[in-house]
């Protein structure tokens, strides 16, 4: 199985950039086509041409709120990866925690937490706090979900190798299973950052003044379909750049550690 | 079980799940054949607001007509008006600033009838010591949903009272507004008179001051003049061969709220059966305040009334073409 890309990051970065360009830009020229062929009212869909015109003309409060959403994605999908990762080490490390917390896990991870959001404004309000809470606990559970399951799974010959060769449960933990677990984790962390940013949209629409969340709720007030559709083209890019950040990460400074390790 | 009764089983199930349908409606009526389907398209959720659209359908009024109606519930009065222009619903009630803003947007919607002459919103929080005036309220915390048309209105309201939003800490909110204001969360909500107002008012919880428990300052009270609930329709809709059938079905729906403030106490009987689960006390607190905002003469509406409700948006740089008022009546 190929873990990391034999090819340079720089180069895997500007095919898949011209890819993405490419394929965002025909979608747009087909879309401007046919909302201008079939008169498509305002009310349904604006042009392609209004949302970029927006993004141009209102340019500093759309960074301002690409700025906060992106910031809260990031503490929250960070500290959510992190407290996955760290949850899914303790259970597979000892069976009585496991046996007592995993429950939880398959509790929480079965119904939408966003249902908790308006528990969490009543208790900490509409500040970035609720996005990070919120981001945060849309990351956890893909990651300790999935981790736990790969740190819990690892092939059984291996196990019983590196047992003859003496290593202690501990080394085993973070030798072997851990290292067998690496590509699990990091696919839990390209799902867990996109989930980090719906709740942090999710937390703007509960609440506060900031973020391209709010953009869109305001914006649905006066039909400014052109704003909402500037606001969910930059969440899109905003998605797909986490994503890319962490292909980048596992391509770069994993391969090296993986490889050395 | 073997496991081909439970495949049957649980197509059976879940094509019973699909047969019951996923929409927000409310369709206990068995489907009569001599009757043609017809709906009706609230701009909002099933609450007193709407009172005079359930009694006319309770008292037969839609019936007489030859339709069996069904009214479907939803989340706003944009989403309404974009309905109705896209023909997907024949007609709705929305907010006068829904029907004006949808048409600025190219929606050809038309008012079949003004229900309330004036806007509903109010700024509204429990009841306080401090807060006796709108400038009690400088400095502290307003929650207003960010997505609704009371929006404008509230802008509307600061522009009238040479106020800005910087005189208040506004903030956007979701979901109900009463935990916050219990929370402390906000000090004060924008909303309407009829809803979460009269909810508060109704509930032994809240502290009275003053004999009341919640403090109101009604925008339309307050400079902030123009239309609030209305019927609309589409342009090409009342073209249509089915004009004259929507028209009397506003006509119908406008009888039913005429009824239902004639008849409160029977209209709130048939309400509370169909809707058993709903809060007594709200409900008839609700409808009080929804035929006091009816007034004396609703059904009715005037070029002038529409005017002073573009005017409105106008001023607040929201047109982005010229409307003439009475390309918004029929």
């Amino acid at each position: 199985m190929e873990i990391f890309s034999s090819q340079s990051s720089l180069k895997i970065f500007r095919q898949e950039i011209g890819r993405y360009v490419t394929s965002v830009a025909v979608a747009g020229i087909a879309w401007q086509i046919t909302v201008t062929a079939f008169d498509v009212p305002k009310y349904l869909l604006p042009r392609p041409l209004e949302v970029i015109a927006v993004l141009f003309k209102e340019y500093p409060a759309f960074i301002e709120a690409m700025y906060y959403t992106s910031k809260n994605m990031l503490v929250g999908g960070s500290l959510g990866i992190i407290a996955g990762m760290f949850t899914a080490l303790i259970l597979a490390s000892s069976k009585a925690a496991r046996w007592i917390l995993e429950p939880y896990l398959s509790i929480f991870q079965s119904f939408p937490r966003e249902s908790l959001l308006p528990l969490l404004v009543v208790w900490i309000g509409f500040g970035a706090g609720l996005k990070i809470i919120n981001a945060m606990l849309l990351a956890f559970f893909p990651v300790s979900v999935i981790s736990l399951n790969a740190l819990v799974n690892t092939r059984k010959d291996y196990i019983e190798l590196v047992k003859s060769w003496g290593m202690t449960p501990q080394n085993i933990l973070f030798k072997c299973r851990l290292m067998c677990a690496v590509p699990s984790i990091i696919s839990s962390a390209k799902l867990a950052l996109p989930y980090a940013l719906i709740g942090s949209v999710l937390g703007e629409f509960m609440g506060g003044n900031d973020g391209l969340g709010n953009i869109i709720m305001t914006s649905s007030a006066t039909f400014r379909l052109d704003r909402i559709f500037a606001s969910i083209l930059l969440l899109a890019l905003l998605g797909t750049l986490g994503v890319g950040m962490i292909t980048f990460f596992q391509n770069t400074v994993f391969k090296r550690f993986y490889l050395d390790n | 079980m073997n496991m081909n009764r439970l495949l049957n089983s649980t197509i059976v199930l879940i094509v019973t799940l699909l047969g019951n349908g996923c929409g927000n409606e409310n369709n206990s009526d068995t489907p009569t054949p001599n009757l043609k389907e017809f709906e009706i398209l609230l701009d909002w959720q099933a609450e007193p607001t709407y009172l005079g659209v359930y009694y006319a359908k309770s008292l037969g009024l839609f019936s007489d007509l030859g339709l069996n109606v069904s009214i479907i519930q939803s989340w706003g009065a944009n989403q309404a008006v974009s309905s109705v222009a896209t023909g997907r619903y024949k007609i709705s009630t929305a907010s006068g600033g829904a029907t004006v803003l949808g048409h600025n947007k190219g929606a050809e919607i038309v008012s079949l009838g003004v229900l309330y002459p004036n806007i509903p919103s109010v700024i509204y929080g429990l009841a306080s010591e401090d807060i006796e005036t709108i400038e009690d309220l400088k400095g502290k915390k307003i929650g207003i949903y960010p997505n609704s048309i009371t929006v404008n209105e509230f802008d509307a309201f600061l522009k009238a009272n040479t106020l800005s939003r910087s005189d208040f800490d506004v903030v956007s909110i979701s979901g109900s507004d009463v935990p916050l204001l219990a929370s402390g969360q906000v000090d004060a909500v924008l909303n309407y008179w009829e809803m979460s107002p009269a909810a508060i008012e109704t509930n032994n919880d809240f502290k009275l001051i003053r004999g009341k428990r919640t403090f109101t300052f009604k925008l339309s009270e307050h400079g902030v003049g123009g239309y609030g609930l209305n019927i609309v329709t589409s342009r090409d809709v009342l073209n249509s061969d089915e004009g004259d059938l929507v028209k009397q079905v506003a006509e119908a729906i406008i009888e039913g709220y005429r009824r239902a403030s004639q008849d409160p106490q029977n209209a709130l009987e048939l309400f509370f059966n169909e809707f058993p689960e709903k809060d007594g006390d709200y409900v008839r607190e609700g409808f009080r305040r929804v035929v006091e905002l009816l007034g004396e003469n609703f059904g009715l509406q005037t070029v002038e009334g529409w005017q002073t409700t573009l005017d409105i948006y106008d001023q607040l740089g929201l047109l982005d073409v010229e409307i003439e008022a009475d390309s918004l009546l029929p």
